[in-house]
């Protein structure tokens, strides 16, 4: 059992994606802005962080870039949604300060065990 | 060298080479002439000491003759008169009687007016001698007996002059003017007569001034020498001086002889019978010709240097002057390269000429300079021009770049955009449809599952579909970015193969791999993956029996090939070219299933931004071989 934060602005996609990890028995928190993600990342202390890149305000990078400056304890891993469209997008990403990348769109057979992998592999 | 210091040695040379003629020729050639101007100017003084000479004589003659027709002198009775023909010295006492005395005093007028006159004499035929002044010694003397009585004796009528004979009381030598005394019968009864002795003689041509330091010699018909400045020459015979040449001396009228220490210049006086000569130091001569030479040669330096100075002035004004100019304006010119120079020309003849020509020379120059400069200027302009107009189109090139990247960099906007849009709906599409069909909200029927199905690969196709457009779009827009890293090639390939060996065997195909255990590659392996995953899709979908083959390895020239052979239904040849185009379709219709038409136009893309290319052997019927060829490392090569 996981809290996971999904910041996500698409509602169809954040339903999609909390659905699944929900059906999986995971707490999800949602923000569908940068802003409002750094916020509850900060407050909330969530196990992992899905983050989508291209947001309304602040865009992805710029949020984890946020939230890695700003907190205390132990980085919170933060999985990247990102379009297959832009080839630099993965290795910005990680650059950036994010702990894995999953293309987007999502393959809804695997998606769970993948972010499941992330926070094993993250205790 | 200047040319003034040239012109200046030029003369010094030319004058002492005129000197050096001068004292080598002159001396001899002044030395004749010289000699006769001497020798001229010498007889011109011994005619002048003969007419004095005659002068002398013929006085002395005329009045012997006024004695001898003196009526006191010719008296007849001369019983009175004193002789010497019994005369002793010792006992001999004079006693004049009166008209003796009367005569004495006569004698003594007469001497006293001649000066060079020693003594006055009368001689009888009964031997009484009457003298105007008194023997030295009263010694037995007969006049009758001496030279000059007889000679005058000999000639009556007339006054004759003796050789030159010693007295015979005093060493004088005389020379006598005598006539004879006649009577009536022109009977001679004695003789007059008058001693001039040579001392006298000698004192009295000293006294002629012969105007130089020449020595006179009064020599008789005979040779003797009757005057000179030696004393002790007198009265010898002039032999002892001239020697051989005493002969030609005494049968020539007048001449010149050469002696030991000068020239003797002679002349024969008409009416004494005597030679007059001068004898003329070597000494002299050589001195007149040296002063000759001297005057000769200060005439001659001082015209050099006047002409000298003249010809430097003038060359000076006329040449030097004007080459000094052009010379010094040829050196501004040189030096300041400036080519407005006063240069005169008013000089005339060959400098003139050369300065005119200068001039024209110079100003041909500037002319060509002001031609030059201009064309300079002109190209310079049309430089600065050529860099404007550069300039203004690089400007124009990079704005119109600018407006291209930023049009890029829209393109870029735009795709990512629209990759987006259209993957966000597609996302839910194709997770929600997966959720249905995992039966997760509940459990669907045959029928429901079939067209959930249909519907997730059809999302799948459109989601394939703008992928590739969006890798297109990128490729054209030369924005393709290759990724890198290392990975192994047999790796992605056995991958590959779990992945459609499942697919070939269900179109009942065989799948072959031929490669070695490694095949280690630097580059992007994502699309290495997407281009041979392309291939091998379409082997498979092409191929209805038979089999697909992946052969990969390294060529050895630092490439890799991958080939995907199979057995299928290959492709005509006139349709190969069409192979690599976008959205090319050379195949029936109901083969399209699944394929965009873009995958060998990418897959050729990609393999061409790794350094290599696609090419494909096929025989329409028996199947084809695609070649995948790229570089063992792209990383490198970029």
């Amino acid at each position: 059992m996981a809290r996971i934060l999904i910041i996500e602005d698409t509602i169809e996609n954040m339903y999609l994606t909390t659905y699944l990890l929900t059906n999986a028995g995971h707490e999800i928190i949602q923000a569908t802005t940068g802003e409002e993600g750094v916020e509850k990342a900060l407050s909330e202390h969530p196990d992992i962080i899905l983050m989508d890149i291209l947001l309304p305000g602040i865009d992805g990078y710029e949020a984890t870039m946020r939230i890695r400056e700003a907190e205390t304890d132990k980085p919170i891993p933060v999985v990247a949604l990102t379009s297959y469209a832009m080839v630099g997008d993965r290795e910005k990403a990680l650059s950036l300060g994010c702990t894995g990348y999953i293309e987007k769109p999502i393959d809804p057979e695997t998606f769970v065990k993948k972010i499941e992998e992330f926070l094993k592999s993250e205790e | 060298m200047n040319l003034r210091t040239k012109v200046i040695i030029i003369y010094i040379c030319i004058t002492l080479m005129v000197v050096i003629l001068i004292g080598g020729v002159l001396p001899t050639a002044l030395q004749k002439q010289n000699l006769e101007t001497i020798s001229e100017k010498s007889l011109d003084e011994l005619r002048h000491i003969n007419f004095a000479l005659s002068n002398l004589v013929n006085e002395a003659k005329y009045d012997v003759h006024e004695l001898s027709i003196n009526d006191i002198l010719r008296t007849r009775d001369d019983s009175g008169f004193t002789t010497f023909l019994d005369a002793d010295e010792e006992t001999f006492r004079y006693s004049y009687g009166d008209t003796e005395k009367e005569i004495i005093e006569i004698m003594m007028d007469y001497q006293s007016t001649h000066p060079s006159v020693n003594s006055v004499y009368m001689g009888r035929e009964s031997g009484t001698f009457v003298r105007s002044c008194e023997r030295a010694r009263p010694t037995a003397y007969d006049p009758r007996e001496r030279p000059w009585y007889i000679l005058g004796k000999e000639n009556p009528g007339e006054v004759m002059v003796t050789d030159p004979y010693r007295s015979v009381t005093t060493p004088d030598v005389n020379i006598g003017v005598v006539t004879a005394l006649t009577d009536d019968q022109n009977e001679v009864y004695g003789v007059v007569g008058a001693d001039i002795t040579l001392v006298n003689l000698t004192n009295y041509i000293s006294k002629i001034d012969v105007g130089h330091e020449g020595e006179v010699i009064l020599v008789d018909g005979n040779g003797v020498i009757l005057a000179g400045r030696d004393p002790s020459g007198l009265y010898t015979n002039v032999s002892t001086i001239l020697g051989g040449q005493t002969e030609t001396f005494l049968n020539t009228e007048e001449g010149v002889l050469v002696l030991n220490g000068g020239y003797l210049v002679y002349y024969t006086s008409p009416e004494l019978g005597w030679k007059v000569g001068e004898i003329i130091p070597f000494e002299y001569i050589n001195k007149k010709i040296n002063e000759s030479i001297g005057k000769t040669l200060l005439f001659v330096i001082i015209a050099l240097i006047l002409l000298s100075v003249i010809t430097i002035i003038v060359f000076s004004h006329t040449i030097i002057k004007p080459l000094s100019g052009l010379t010094e304006v040829s050196r501004k010119i040189a030096e300041s390269g400036d080519l407005d120079q006063e240069i005169d020309t008013t000089s005339t003849g060959e400098i003139g000429t050369l300065a005119r020509s200068f001039k024209a020379m110079v100003e041909k120059i500037r002319t060509e300079e002001e031609a030059r400069k201009k064309a300079f200027n002109e190209l310079e302009n049309y430089r600065d021009n050529l860099e404007d107009l550069v300039a203004e189109r690089t400007s124009e090139l990079e704005a119109a770049k600018e407006k291209a990247e930023s049009a890029d960099r829209l393109k870029s906007v735009f795709i990512a955009t629209m990759s987006h849009e259209l993957r966000t709906p597609l996302n839910s599409i194709i997770g929600f449809t997966g959720v249905v069909l995992q039966e997760i909200p509940g459990p669907l029927n045959d029928e429901q599952k079939k067209q959930l199905g249909m519907v997730r690969g059809s999302a799948r196709h459109l989601l394939s579909l703008i992928n590739d457009i969006i890798d297109i779009s990128k490729i054209e827009a030369g924005t393709v970015e290759l990724g890198s890293g290392e990975f192994d090639l047999a790796d992605v390939i056995s991958e590959i193969k779990n992945i459609l060996e499942e697919n070939a065997r269900q179109e009942g195909l065989g799948f072959e791999v031929n490669m070695p255990d490694t095949i280690p590659v630097t580059g992007d392996e994502r699309r290495v993956k997407q281009v041979i995953m392309n291939l091998v899709t379409n082997a498979i979908k092409f191929t209805d029996k038979g089999s697909v083959t992946i052969s990969a390895d390294e060529t050895g020239d630092g490439f890799i090939e991958v080939s995907v052979t199979d057995t299928g239904i290959g492709i005509k040849e006139e349709d190969l070219k069409q192979l690599f185009r976008a959205f090319s379709r050379i195949l029936t219709p109901e083969r399209v299933t699944g394929g965009t038409g873009l995958g060998l136009y990418l897959s050729q893309r990609i393999a061409e931004a790794m350094g290599g290319g696609i090419t494909v052997m096929s025989r329409e019927g028996e199947g084809s071989t695609f070649t995948f060829r790229f570089l063992k490392n792209t990383e490198e090569e970029r």
